[in-house]
């Protein structure tokens, strides 16, 4: 007797969110799996809308920095530095030498602390506990140097429109040299303990890929780009950030024009030793003079798009004035919206045991999202 | 980028679409206002045949000003980073059911930015890969 039996399985259906702690922040996953491999992803955005461009638009040219800082507060200086930029483009004021080079060294420790805690979630997701909290010891010390200048650890509202709200306090500048010493070092230790380390390799390369037309074509910027081998950084071509004084240098990582978890997180401990070099550099030759200038007179009707290069790739601040005590219009775009599109991809064809790590890989902040 | 090859460029090809080219505010990246009309086909041949091929759609925004949903594309090229262009166009707001033409068959990265753009402004996407 011969008979032929045919299995015939659906693919299960599961939510997540919208709080779980595979997620990093308030959103919905709806995933189909085809026994461990998930087949197909589903994203809900929306649960943390806080309409704050609308209310950046109802308040004044001052208080629409400390909105700003919403957009995401664990790294408030970007947020703020896109927002004054392109006030002081339509304004047509020229930002003190002192101020540009506080603003640049703000943005680099943000940066660093940003990586960090990248790092730390990363790590996490793979029970990699020991280096977790090797960042968060590190990124700490950033902190403490924030408290030290601003009074805050995050939500900072330092940048001011004409410069920064008051000058380098006493101590900062030699405990951001020491910081700028020991990073070097961490950086070799965290090549070691997470780069050259068999569980984390095993379980991250070749993991969440996405490759470079993916990426480009979903209008894919910063530390995702460079971790498929793209060299795109508003550092290098925006001139007015006032990158082009210091020595640095952009790294790229990824093989074949893919990038996978592996080359994510590579890409980011290379940038930490490259933005220490950079607050090295500006510590030691910090200009002299205001910090800041003082507005005269209302902003005028115009309007400006200005661009800078967040932790996590190019983020963009469109603001219209009609003349009045406040913008009229702004408007973000962040490198998380378009991130977020590209998750479906990266995790199309992966096991279920490796969601969070795609997740946490791809650095995604829905405050950015859900503005 | 110079305005006036931009300008000669685009109004032999879409001639009567091109309503004004000019600088985008105080920058010297010029700003090129579009029919909605033309909109696609302009997006099309900009992406890919122009003078710098502009494949990178940076951010699209959209803003309710003087009775008009302005709506404005910040184009990049891979290629030459450094060098944008803007790329604008307006719907009047006075009538019942405002379209928005889709750009995510040119640029991927559209699809985002759009269905924002249709939330905020109650408006419907049409055109190549739309939903609707």
């Amino acid at each position: 007797v011969s008979y032929s039996e045919t299995l015939i399985t659906d693919l299960s259906t599961m939510e997540i969110g919208p709080f779980h702690p595979y997620l990093p922040m308030p959103m919905k996953l709806q995933i189909q799996t085809d026994g461990e491999v998930i087949a197909k992803v589903k994203i809900g955005t929306g649960l943390g809308y806080k309409g704050l461009e609308d209310h950046i638009a109802r308040a004044s040219w001052a208080q629409g920095v400390v909105y700003c800082d919403r957009l995401d507060p664990e790294a408030a200086t970007f947020g703020e530095w896109a927002y004054v930029m392109a006030v002081e483009e339509i304004a047509e004021m020229e930002v003190p030498k002192r101020a540009k080079a506080i603003r640049i060294l703000m943005a680099e420790l943000t940066r660093i602390s940003e990586h960090l805690l990248f790092l730390s979630e990363v790590a996490k997701t793979i029970q990699a506990n020991t280096v977790s909290h090797f960042f968060c010891r590190d990124r700490e010390k950033i902190l403490d140097l924030f408290e030290l200048l601003t009074g805050a650890r995050f939500s900072l509202a330092y940048f001011r429109v004409g410069g920064v709200a008051h000058d380098i306090s006493e101590g900062f500048l030699e405990r951001a040299i020491e910081l700028a010493e020991i990073v070097p070092h961490r950086v070799r230790e965290y090549r070691e303990l997470l780069l050259n380390n068999y569980v984390f390799k095993i379980r991250a390369k070749n993991v969440g890929n996405l490759d470079l037309f993916t990426i480009r074509n979903g209008g894919g910027s910063g530390c995702l780009a460079r971790s498929a081998g793209v060299l795109l950084d508003e550092r290098l071509y925006n001139q007015s950030l006032g990158y082009s004084q210091f020595d640095f240098r952009v790294p790229t990582t990824g093989r074949n024009g893919k990038s996978d978890v592996y080359s994510r997180v590579e890409v980011r401990i290379e940038e930490i030793y490259e933005s220490a070099k950079i607050v090295r550099q500006i510590v030691e030759d910090i200009p002299s003079g205001p910090h800041r200038i003082d507005r005269t007179g209302r902003v005028p009707t115009g309007e400006a798009y200005k661009t800078l290069e967040c932790a996590r790739g190019l983020l963009g601040c469109h603001l219209i004035s009609e003349g009045g005590e406040g913008p009229a219009f702004v408007q973000f775009s962040t490198p998380s919206m378009l991130n977020l599109d590209m998750l479906p991809k990266a995790l199309e064809g992966q096991f279920l045991q490796d969601l969070a790590l795609i997740v946490s890989s791809l650095d995604i902040r829905m405050a950015e999202v859900d503005r | 980028v110079e305005l006036a090859a931009i300008k000669s460029e685009l109004e032999k090809r879409f001639s009567g679409s091109i309503l004004q080219v000019r600088y985008f505010g105080r920058s010297k990246e010029p700003v090129v206002w579009v029919s909605p009309g033309s909109l696609f086909e302009v997006s099309q041949y900009i992406k890919t045949n122009s003078l710098h091929v502009l494949d990178w759609l940076e951010s699209v925004t959209a803003s309710n000003i003087g009775g008009t949903v302005l709506v404005t594309y910040f184009l990049r090229s891979t290629q030459k980073p450094a060098s944008q262009l803007v790329l604008r166009v307006s719907y009047p707001t006075h009538k019942s059911s405002m379209k928005l033409v889709s750009l995510k068959a040119v640029w991927n990265a559209a699809a985002r930015f759009e269905s924002d753009i249709e939330k905020k402004y109650e408006m419907i996407s049409f055109g190549l890969g739309s939903d609707s």
